[in-house]
């Protein structure tokens, strides 16, 4: 995952509690456009390097602070990892099952919210920038990036009065898996049971309109699951899909990996470490037509970019970088 | 509360949108708070769905649980992702709609879509066309499945993109099968990573001038999600299990529960020394001594033992005093909100978080406020999300100088209004 999260970066090393690591980090700072840091609220003020003393080093730096719960507030001291801003946004509340605990969602979701708001912030600040050269500081708190994402639910609580509660979606066996299976529009109703070739079940008047099929789920589920038992997951796929029926395929990761359509995108990219070997991981976010994404070399090695970025970037020379090294300011 | 006057990032901005349902709208909303205009187009006999439908098939959420005269402009799917838009209706099939639209592009700096890759060729607006008109556009496109590739024409929305992309095989418990989450989450994190992707090419525009297309996967950005059991699978050949709130690394790591009706409080023990401090809280101190319980990969291979533990202590507690306790202590901890329980919440009252706004159709409401915070030009909600073509004769007046009384004819033609046709 370091590998992954660092790819494209140049790591150096710096302590920046010795004054020589700090004054360096203002020299750093003097030709950035963009700081990014998630220590806790005050910790950047405590080192006389908070927004305020960028800010007079570089008026164009924009400062990213990423924090659980944000710079201000009775929270902002306190701890989180993904599953507690998972509970703290509204998320897992509502899923899992009624009667069971509720469930965060996979892998750490809360964590890239934040990451990506906090490039959001990043992007607006630079945009703001571009037109009239000033920089500022970021705020953003995990908990705020989760619960905007939770936006539509939060407002339908407004308006109904009552909190939704838990009701994950339950997917529908087939042959050789699960699939997300949605005919509650009329046309696709129609085209479902044309793939099952029982065009007389499209009149069976328990499920005539959507709100119908709503009402009797459980009883559309037992009359599903023996058809949808006959097919396997591409079967049902490339049956219904292009009859514009919502469906989708629970595809593990291993079969995720081979999927055709990824593979003929070139989504997955193939890196090899020294030490770990070969490994597999997503290519880029999204395709650009005239400036495409660069691939980022990956390194283990901390402060394996020292001297490019002390000596190349900054101008200091070689005497000065094995000085700090042994001063382990470096 | 954010809603002060002042200077906004994005103002300097303008999108003309085609987006519907969430990703996309959530994508040009975040645009809409950092001050960008932007004008979001619907076809009068194709609401955007997220309004909820109209008689007789209405699925909304509406205030008091009344759908009103004019249901699609009440319901809080639509209304919590489309403040601050300008919404505008023109019928693509016919051609000065078209022409309209095209005309849109020559004044804009955005365009955003998210239907399924063939349909803007189809109607004859491909970014060929649009970049035709102004080749410094930046237009982003989002169907499900990409723009290219075996799947592309294929109609998506969360409840596909999830089962995708793996998410939903790794959601669930033990024993159980996978599961959707249920309410499409992986919409608003492609929105994130697409509105990221507009102001890259907007970067790039404003150092060169010329603009380009952005193809974004929302089944791609969801596998983003689930980076760590990709690279495990590929490095170890293990595919990973459902596991429901149990950390590979991490334990005690779950959701408790507490004093209360449907009550839980989430707690992460990250180390050694928070074991210890819980022990101590859960006035077992002795406990910090047994040597299974040590080291984290003891305690992970004993989860459900220590999980029993916790369970008992915490189901007598109430979750907020569950939480203070382990926070004064450096403990990651919260209760499991409710949505209602959020409104009201110290922290985020204290921070402005959330923002009124008047709707003319549902009133006074308090919706979820801006994801990030600048300090110089802070965001905010511009305005209640509009009524179905509330601004299409302004936008067409203003912007295009269509004269009045020409856009009375598109009305009376069907082009454009704020009538849903309902002969669907």
């Amino acid at each position: 995952m370091f590998l992954y999260l660092n790819g494209g970066k140049k790591p150096v090393t710096l302590d920046m509690d010795t004054e020589q690591g700090r004054t360096l980090f203002t020299e750093l700072v003097e030709s950035a456009d963009l700081v990014v840091e998630s220590f806790s609220p005050g910790y950047m003020d405590g080192l006389r390097l908070g927004y305020g003393d960028l800010e007079k080093l570089n008026s164009g730096v924009i400062l990213v602070s990423l924090t659980p719960f944000g710079q201000t507030g009775p929270w902002a001291a306190y701890q989180a990892t993904d599953l507690t801003i998972n509970a703290a946004s509204g998320i897992s509340y509502v899923t899992g099952y009624p009667d069971r605990e509720p469930l965060k969602e996979p892998g750490h979701e809360t964590d890239y919210q934040t990451g990506a708001a906090a490039f959001l912030g990043a992007m607006t600040a630079l945009a703001y920038r571009d037109v009239s050269g000033i920089g500022q500081h970021v705020d953003v708190s995990a908990q705020e990036a989760a619960l905007s994402t939770f936006s539509p639910q939060f407002l339908g609580a407004m308006h109904s009065g009552s909190s939704p509660t838990r009701g994950s979606a339950r997917l529908m066996p087939c042959k050789d898996g699960y699939v997300s299976l949605n005919v509650r529009h009329d046309a696709t109703w129609e085209y479902m049971w044309l793939f099952f070739e029982e065009p007389e079940m499209i009149d069976d008047e328990r499920f005539a309109t959507a709100p119908d099929r709503r009402r009797n789920i459980v009883a559309l589920e037992d009359l599903l699951e023996p058809r949808l038992a006959r097919y396997t997951m591409e079967e049902l796929f490339h049956g219904l899909a292009p009859l514009r029926i919502l469906v989708g395929m629970v595809l593990e990761i291993d079969r995720l990996l081979i999927d055709p359509h990824l593979q003929e995108r070139g989504f997955f990219v193939d890196q090899t470490d020294p030490e770990l070997g070969k490994m597999t991981m997503p290519g880029a976010p999204f395709l650009m037509s005239d400036t495409p994404w660069q691939e980022g070399h990956i390194s283990l090695d901390i402060g394996s970019d020292n001297r490019e970025v002390y000596c190349g970037l900054l101008g200091h020379d070689d005497a000065e970088l094995g000085r700090w090294k042994e001063q382990g300011i470096v | 509360m954010s809603s002060s006057k002042g200077r906004l990032p994005l103002e300097h901005l303008r999108a003309v949108v085609l987006t519907q349902a969430w990703a996309g709208t959530y994508t040009t909303r975040l645009l809409a708070d950092m001050g960008a205009e932007v004008i979001q187009i619907e076809a009068l006999d194709r609401p955007d769905p997220w309004r909820g439908g109209y008689p007789p098939r209405l699925s909304g959420t509406y205030p008091d649980n009344i759908p009103g005269e004019r249901p699609f402009d009440r319901n809080a799917a639509y209304n919590s992702v489309n403040t601050g838009k300008r919404a505008i209706t023109l019928d693509f099939n016919h051609q000065e709609a078209k022409d309209m639209f095209l005309d849109l592009v020559g004044i804009s700096d955005i365009i955003a879509e998210n239907f399924s890759a063939r349909v803007m060729p189809n109607f004859g607006m491909g970014y060929d066309v649009l970049s035709e008109v102004n080749p410094s556009i930046v237009m982003l496109r989002m169907p499900s499945y990409g723009c290219t590739g075996p799947y592309s024409a294929y109609m998506g929305n969360g409840g596909t993109t999830e089962p995708m992309s793996g998410i939903a095989s790794a959601l669930g418990y033990p024993e159980g099968p996978p599961m959707n989450s249920g309410f499409m989450h992986t919409d608003p994190y492609a929105g994130y990573v697409a509105c990221g992707a507009i102001l890259i090419a907007l970067h790039h525009r404003a150092r060169t001038g010329s603009g380009q297309v952005v193809d974004l996967s929302q089944q791609e950005t969801s596998i983003g999600l689930m980076v760590e059991h990709v690279m495990e699978y590929s490095m170890s050949g293990k595919v990973p299990t459902r596991n429901a709130n149990a950390d590979p690394s991490m334990s005690p790591h779950g959701n408790y529960p507490c004093d209360g009706e449907d009550s839980w409080v989430a707690i992460s023990i990250r180390n050694d020394e928070e074991w210890m401090r819980l022990c101590q809280i859960l006035g077992q101190p002795r406990m910090a001594d047994e040597p299974n319980y040590a080291t984290a990969d003891g305690r992970v291979k004993n989860a459900s033992a220590l999980d029993a533990i916790v369970a008992q202590w915490t189901s007598t507690q109430t979750a907020d005093s569950v939480t203070e306790l382990l926070q004064a202590q450096g403990i990651p901890a919260s209760p499991v909100m409710k949505a209602r329980e959020l409104l009201g919440h110290p922290h985020l009252e204290e921070r402005g978080f959330f923002q009124e706004l008047d709707h003319p159709d549902t009133g006074r409401q308090t919706y979820a406020g801006v994801a990030w915070r600048l300090s110089k030009t802070p965001g905010r909600l511009l305005g209640p999300s509009p009524r179905l073509g509330q601004h299409s004769a302004e936008v067409l007046q203003e912007l295009l100088g269509v004269p009045s009384s020409h856009v009375q004819r598109l009305v009376d033609a069907g082009i454009t209004g704020d009538t849903p046709n309902l002969n669907d």
